[in-house]
């Protein structure tokens, strides 16, 4: 339409309206839409009462044409009358006709006082139109309402004269003006102080004429104005009244609206992007209506109180309910917001880019939802993010599949794209940020969309689903905080002495708090528990996965692993991919496991494992150890039984792949071994907290393994393959074993001097009350402790009495047996020596505290190893807590508790017997040794060098075997901190030979006393 | 496992005992030692004698022993329980320390503490903003626990 006339011919009519005594709305409110809609409200009728598809008795139709007369008969004259009938019945304005609900009686009066050329013509269309639209300015109906109903006449009419095609052109001309005024009046720029637009009139009709509408269109240029128009008035509705809105109209219409291929085809041209900085989240929507459409979400508050009004007096089975109740609603949503995306996307290669392009933008304004504290008022809501991870996840699924064949259509340079989303300050899967800024600095070609929408879903899996899941677990802290304050408040209220009205005052506030935080919580269930909309997701994880590792690897499967192989080097496109490719799909997989079993019961994907297995058996493609020790949560979720609401208990999920899967059962095993070493180093503050649980997972798992045999058959052949690497592991377990049983035991010693008030080596406090206090602090601090040491300690222990059982030479090495011999007499002598009282305290059963049990696992370490001379030899040589009489007791409590089977009591005494006789060969060692010169002594151990060896860079000798025991827990040089290695370590000969020279010449000397 | 080691660092901190400084077995357990530290003279806890618990652990000395204060100390990187946080002691432990040396390393902490990564973050922070202040403290502390 040309542009002077439009304008023309609107100044004209806001120039008929304004001589018209007008009450319009206050035309300043920025936001006039919803506002003024909700006031006029209680003035409406509920529903728009126009238009009705039915004939609407009120209207006569006076040109309705009796039995239709042959088209050679109609007489020009007759033809002028019909035209005149046809304008009239249409717009509704015969003479004293009253439309439905506007009085248009004057309407003909107005008529001839512009047009005295009565009857009406389709030249003056213009004059009549701006006539009755005056008029209807002042009504509650809308401009389009009436617009519609006009259109809706006209089709009438053009069906009943389809047989006639001169009547036929003259209703077609009508219809034409129709489309024509239609046009102007269909975007929303001037309308919209009327809320007259097009999108409101779709809005309000119940039924929406879509041929009247689709006629518009046929114009370009009526596409660039009022599609986007339309989607405006949409969205803002949806996000001014959300649930209160007629939601699924507007879907409905939306979708219909992009099925007009043109508007699909145009729409990037119709609605291009706002993205500014200073943009609001809120006007980022607004100014991107298409986006606002996929802020309509259960998550949203009003939303959620209005299903959750009372979470806290809802039961459990209640709020259930409502979710169950919810979650079909929210899924018809999501697939009516992926039918559009859909829709857009298959328009035209520019509106793909686009909606891409939208998308992408919108991702990169909320990378701040993985912040430890988010800012809700600078992202994006969880509702709102989680409704584009589906959309996108859904428009991956023709190509997710786990047959690994449409990996190669997804491009590992993807990121180098300018159409990338921003990955500043992004950790990499390797890559440090130099390397990841100049890797980037070269840009790529064009994507494809498979690398483009594949990408864009696993950022929004970061930042849409697994931040939503970091929201819930911050959900959860809240209400228990404020629940927790309530409480505290309570308490105060029955103290009486805070005034009532003031209490009453706190709690209602806080009691609105906690409602809030209820209600969000119980709404995330509408989403995150629901299987339709998580199986996707689900699969979707795997498959990103699983992509990561062929992007490391570029072979499918990945892990067809030739023994003994390292994996190679990463490629720098590979060390530059963000860390959340995999982060991401873990947290998400980790909630399904623990949340949603249905899908992961149906969908088994030992992929997940395949995973697992390989970014821990090859450390080069991760740096971060956090994210290792992440990716054995799968494991450890997937082998956990999992009790059922009838009380029994299903396996495990990867139960079946720990007995059948052969790549799971030839690697799981040296995996989870591997990353139990290597998270003794992390360089992280959270290390040493990450250790112990990381570890406490390793534990379980291999729990589970050990149902198998075949993993025991495993370890033998794998610590006969790879001694080094066991042995590191074995001094580890060693050390932990060493330091947890070491910690629990000092702690119960120190709970039991608290419970008894002994705690006499402090010096006494002026303010005596101050003290209880703190002793109190002290009291609740060591009996937590106590608990996650003993947990962890007795973990440990298991796990040292499965691998001396399966492995025991890997414990017989000089440096390791006797710090592991020296480690199980200091425990025996805690639970069975004469100080083994100082571990009675109050309600052991508190911290899990069971001496006997501790006990019984120790002593079955020591009958793993009993057959071995070195053992019996090192037990005796631990000059710290072995005595023949601490085994003897050991026998007893023993034999008196029934802690062991009768045999391992049989072993047990045997065991004894031995050491006494290795006690006395050891005296008598030492004896005829005698005093030895410094020189041959360990610096460090201060005993007799058996194999002297030079350290290359701090050049001290000392025993092999104490450098080696020293390396096992910190490859440094002990004397100046130097890394070192022990192939680095030389040894000194000469002083070997000096030492064994005055071994005989000892030797030689006592023989000689004795004869 | 470490007799020998532990009974050769008690004939020598006997032989040569460190100025400041003392420790030996507090009974007959010879893995179960006191220590004593003379706060500096020239900080906040001087003529304060300060105890000390030390404690072998079983694979002593390739892990670090474990001491802590018995006696009440207004330190930044010391707390109520006697905690006391030096590198040396956890992660840049070393088989070569010993017990004299840790000592002495506890010594130039009492003179010199490390604010920046504190046990206690008021003392900390008192420490870093008022100066004249922590070191009231400090010897009001000094003087009613260490002193006697």
């Amino acid at each position: 339409m040309d542009d002077d006339i439009r304008r023309q011919r609107l100044a004209r009519f806001a120039q008929i309206a304004e001589t018209e005594e007008r009450t319009l709305p206050d035309t300043a409110s920025p936001k006039p839409h919803a506002p003024q809609q909700q006031a006029q409200a209680p003035a409406k009728p509920e529903k728009p009462p126009q238009p009705e598809p039915q004939p609407a008795p009120q209207v006569r139709i006076p040109a309705k044409p009796s039995p239709s007369p042959a088209p050679a008969d109609l007489t020009p004259e007759q033809l002028k009358v019909y035209e005149s009938r046809a304008i009239a019945s249409i717009l509704g304005v015969a003479m004293g006709a009253v439309n439905n609900t506007i009085d248009l009686s004057e309407t003909a009066q107005f008529v001839e006082d512009f047009d005295p050329q009565w009857p009406f013509q389709l030249a003056s269309f213009d004059v009549y139109i701006f006539g009755v639209l005056g008029k209807i300015i002042h009504t509650p109906q809308t401009l389009f309402g009436y617009l519609f109903s006009c259109w809706d006449r006209a089709s009438r009419m053009a069906r009943a004269a389809a047989t006639v095609p001169a009547k036929l052109e003259i209703v077609e001309g009508v219809r034409e003006q129709l489309v024509y005024y239609g046009a102007m009046f269909g975007c929303a720029d001037e309308g919209e102080a009327m809320h007259a637009d097009l999108g409101a009139g779709i809005y309000q009709a119940s039924f929406p004429p879509w041929d009247y509408i689709e006629r518009m269109f046929e114009d370009e240029d009526n596409v660039l104005t009022i599609a986007p128009a339309v989607v405006k008035h949409m969205a803002l509705q949806l996000m001014q009244s959300g649930y209160k809105s007629n939601y699924h109209h507007i879907f409905t219409s939306v979708e219909r609206l992009f099925s007009i291929k043109i508007v699909a085809q145009l729409y990037h041209k119709a609605a291009p992007i706002h993205d500014s900085q200073e943009l609001t989240p809120m006007r980022f929507l607004a100014s991107n209506p298409l986006l606002g459409l996929f802020s309509f979400s259960p998550l949203d508050v009003p939303f959620c109180m209005a299903i959750f009004p009372s979470p806290s007096t809802m039961t459990r089975e209640q709020i259930n309910r409502v979710v169950a109740d919810t979650q079909p609603e929210t899924l018809l949503i999501m697939n009516r917001l992926f039918s559009i995306a859909d829709k857009v996307v298959r328009g035209s290669p520019e509106s793909r880019s686009y909606l891409m392009s939208l998308l992408t933008k919108t991702l990169n304004r909320n990378r701040g939802r993985m912040a430890m504290q988010v800012d809700p008022n600078k992202v994006h809501g969880d509702g709102f993010m989680l409704n584009i991870t589906f959309v996108l996840v859904k428009f991956c699924m023709p190509f997710v599949d786990f047959s690994g064949k449409s990996l190669s259509k997804i491009s590992v340079e993807f990121f180098r794209s300018p159409a990338a989303q921003d990955l500043t300050d992004e950790t990499r899967l390797v890559a440090d940020s130099n390397e990841s800024a100049e890797w980037s600095s070269k840009s790529s070609g064009d994507p494809n969309f498979v690398s483009q929408v594949f990408f864009l879903a696993a950022g929004y899996l970061q930042y849409g689903a697994a931040a939503t899941i970091q929201a819930e677990k911050t959900l959860k802290r809240q209400v228990e905080a404020f629940t927790d304050r309530m409480r505290q408040v309570e308490e105060r209220e029955a103290s009486g002495q805070v005034p009532a009205p003031m209490i009453a005052r706190v709690k209602q506030q806080m009691q609105a708090g906690l409602d809030l935080f209820k209600a969000r919580l119980a709404a995330l269930g509408c989403v995150l528990l629901s299987e339709a909309v998580m199986t996707p997701i689900y699969e979707f994880s795997t498959f990103v996965l699983i992509f990561v590792m062929h992007a490391a690897r570029s072979e499918y499967p990945p892990l067809s692993i030739v023994d003994g192989e390292t994996g190679g080097e990463p490629t720098p496109a590979y060390r530059t991919l963000p860390e959340f490719l995999v982060e991401a799909p873990v947290a998400v997989l980790v909630y399904i496991m623990q949340n949603i079993t249905g899908i992961v019961r149906r969908d088994v994907r030992s992929e997940q494992l395949e995973a697992v297995i390989f970014f821990l058996l090859f450390p080069q493609y991760i740096k971060n150890p956090y994210l290792k020790s992440r990716l054995v949560e799968l494991p450890f979720y997937g082998c956990m039984d999992q009790l059922t609401t009838m009380g029994g208990s299903i396996e495990g999920f990867f139960r079946p792949a720990f007995a059948n899967h052969p790549v799971v059962q030839r690697y799981l095993l040296r995996a989870l071994v591997k990353l139990y070493v290597d998270m003794e180093q992390t360089g992280r503050s959270a290390q040493f907290y990450e250790k112990f649980s990381t570890r406490e997972l390793i534990s379980y798992i291999i729990d589970v393994l050990w149902n198998y045999p075949v993993y025991r058959l495993r370890l033998e052949e794998e610590s006969r393959d790879h001694p080094e690497f066991f042995e590191r592991f074995v001094a580890l377990l060693l050390n932990d074993s060493t330091y947890l049983l070491d910690e629990a035991l000092s702690k119960l010693q120190e709970i039991r001097r608290l419970q008894l008030g002994e705690n006499v080596e402090r010096p006494a406090n002026e303010e005596g009350g101050n003290e209880e206090e703190e002793e109190e602090g002290q009291l609740a601090a060591a009996e937590r402790q106590v608990k996650s040491f003993l947990h962890l300690g007795s973990k440990t222990v298991d796990l040292l009495n499965r691998f001396t059982s399966s492995v025991p030479e890997l414990f017989l090495k000089k440096e390791i047996i006797d710090r592991l011999a020296s480690m199980l007499n200091y425990n025996l002598v805690a639970l069975v020596g004469p100080k083994c009282r100082e571990l009675v305290v109050k309600t052991p059963q508190e911290y899990g505290w069971n001496p006997r049990d501790l006990l019984a696992r120790i002593a079955q370490v020591y009958l793993n190893l009993r057959q071995s001379d070195d053992f019996v030899r090192a037990l005796v040589r631990d000059g710290r807590s072995f005595s023949i009489d601490l085994f003897q007791r050991a026998s007893s409590i023993l034999k008196k508790r029934s802690l062991v089977s009768p045999q391992a009591i049989k072993e047990w005494d045997q065991l004894t017997a031995d050491a006494e006789g290795a006690q006395q060969a050891e005296i008598d060692a030492e004896a005829e040794l005698g005093e030895i010169p410094d020189e041959f002594l360990d610096p460090l151990m201060y005993t007799l060098m058996e194999d002297p060896v030079i350290l290359p860079s701090s050049r001290v000798t000392m025993d092999l075997s104490t450098i080696k025991a020293h390396l096992l827990s910190d490859p440094i040089d002990p004397f100046n901190r130097m890394p070192l290695k022990i192939e680095e370590v030389v040894p000194n000969r000469e002083l070997y030979e000096r030492i064994q020279e005055f071994k005989r010449q000892r030797k030689a000397l006592r023989s000689h006393s004795t004869t | 496992m470490a007799l020998k080691r532990i009974n050769k660092e008690l004939q020598e901190i006997q032989r040569d005992p460190p100025s400041s400084c003392s420790a030996g077995p507090t009974g007959d357990d010879l893995y179960h030692w006191q220590a004593t530290i003379v706060g500096p003279s020239d900080s906040p806890y001087s003529q304060g004698l300060f105890f000390l618990d030390i404690h072998f652990p079983p694979d002593y000395p390739f892990k670090p022993p474990k001491v802590a204060f018995k006696t009440r100390i207004y330190h930044p990187n010391i707390n109520a329980n006697g905690s006391i946080c030096l590198d040396i002691l956890k992660d840049k432990w070393s088989p070569a320390l010993t017990i004299p040396k840790v000592l002495l390393s506890i010594c130039s902490l009492l003179d010199d503490p490390n604010p920046d990564d504190p046990l206690v973050t008021e003392i900390a922070d008192l420490y870093k903003e008022n100066r004249a202040k922590f070191d009231a403290n400090a010897r009001e502390w000094t003087r009613k626990y260490a002193v006697n």
